[in-house]
C-alpha cells in the first residue's frame, strides 16, 4: 500500500517536472547541472508533501481508531455499569424475597397464634357461657378425648367451672 | 374388759371422724348436686336455685331449666348420682347422673359459704 502510494507520488512528481518549461538547451554544463539539481529538489519536495499527506491520513486513521477504541471502551464500561446495576437490582430482589419470606413466616405464626387463641376461647366458652341452648349446641360443641375415641360433649348449666 | 371398752371407744371415734370427713368431701356436695339435679329434672325453677349463690341465681331462667329438663328426660328416668372426682383446689366435684337410658356428667363448684357457685351438666352431643 505504502509502496504503491510512493510510486504514484514519484510518477506524479516526474510528470510535473516535465511540465516545467525546459530551459533552452545550452551548451552550458553548469546550467545543466543546476537544472538537474532543481528538478531533484522539486521532486523531493513533492514526495515530502505527499508523504506528509499520507502521514496525516494515517494519523487521522489512528485518531479514528483511537476514538473507536474509546467508544468501544465506553460501551464496555457502560455495559459493565449496566451489569453492575443489574447485579445490584438482582441482589435487591433477593433481599426483597427474603423479606417477603420472613414476613410470610411472621404472618403464619400470628395466624397460628390466633387459631390457638380462638380454639382455647372456644373450649373455655363452651364451659363458661351461662347456658348453652340446644339450638346452638352443634355449633359450639366441645370435643373431649375419651381413650382413643373423641366424644363430643355439650355443656349446659350456669356458672364457670 | 377395760381394753375392750377402750378399743370400742377408739373405733367409734374413728368412725365418727370418718363420717365427718364426708367420704372424701363429697357428702354435702353430692347432696346439693342430687337435689339440684332432681329439681332440674322436674323442671322446678325454685328448687334449682334453692342452693345457688346470689350471683348464680340471677343467671337462671325458666326456659333454660325447661330445656335442660327435656335433655335429661331424653335419657330416661333419673336414678341418682355417682361420684367421679373432685378438685379440692377449686372446690369442684364431678358426678355421673345415671338415667335409665344413659348418663350425664354433673359438675358442681361450691363457694366458701357452701353454696353452689357453678352447676353444669355435660351431655353427649348425640343426645341433641
Amino acid at each position: 500500500m505504502f509502496i504503491k502510494r510512493a510510486l504514484a507520488g514519484t510518477t506524479l512528481a516526474a510528470m510535473l517536472a516535465l511540465l516545467v518549461p525546459a530551459a533552452p538547451a545550452l551548451a552550458d554544463g553548469a546550467a545543466s547541472t543546476r537544472n538537474i539539481i532543481l528538478g531533484i529538489g522539486a521532486a523531493t519536495y513533492l514526495v515530502i508533501q505527499h508523504n506528509r499527506k499520507v502521514h496525516e491520513k494515517y494519523a487521522e486513521y489512528d485518531r479514528r481508531q483511537a476514538e473507536l477504541q474509546s467508544e468501544n471502551n465506553d460501551a464496555w464500561a457502560a455495559y459493565r455499569s449496566e451489569k453492575n446495576a443489574y447485579s445490584n437490582a438482582l441482589a435487591e430482589v433477593v433481599d426483597l424475597k427474603r423479606e417477603v419470606a420472613y414476613q410470610h413466616n411472621v404472618v403464619q405464626q400470628l395466624r397460628h397464634q390466633v387459631a390457638m387463641e380462638n380454639r382455647s376461647r372456644g373450649q373455655s366458652r363452651s364451659f363458661q357461657t351461662a347456658y348453652k341452648p340446644p339450638s346452638h349446641a352443634k355449633a359450639s360443641t366441645s370435643r373431649r378425648a375419651a381413650s382413643s375415641n373423641d366424644v363430643a360433649m355439650v355443656s349446659y348449666g350456669w356458672g364457670q367451672i | 374388759m377395760r381394753n375392750v371398752a377402750a378399743l370400742v371407744s377408739c373405733g367409734s371415734f374413728a368412725l365418727a371422724l370418718a363420717a365427718c370427713g364426708g367420704g372424701g368431701g363429697t357428702g354435702q356436695a353430692q347432696s346439693l348436686a342430687d337435689t339440684t339435679t332432681k329439681a332440674v329434672y322436674n323442671d322446678d325453677l325454685s328448687g334449682v336455685t334453692a342452693h345457688f349463690d346470689d350471683q348464680l341465681k340471677g343467671q337462671v331462667t325458666r326456659t333454660q331449666v325447661g330445656i335442660l329438663s327435656d335433655q335429661m328426660h331424653k335419657q330416661g328416668d333419673y336414678r341418682g348420682l355417682s361420684f367421679l372426682s373432685n378438685d379440692p383446689n377449686k372446690n369442684e366435684y364431678t358426678y355421673r347422673a345415671n338415667f335409665s337410658n344413659g348418663s350425664m356428667n354433673v359438675v358442681l363448684r361450691l363457694d366458701e359459704n357452701g353454696e353452689i357457685a357453678a352447676y353444669r351438666v355435660l351431655a353427649p352431643a348425640s343426645t341433641q
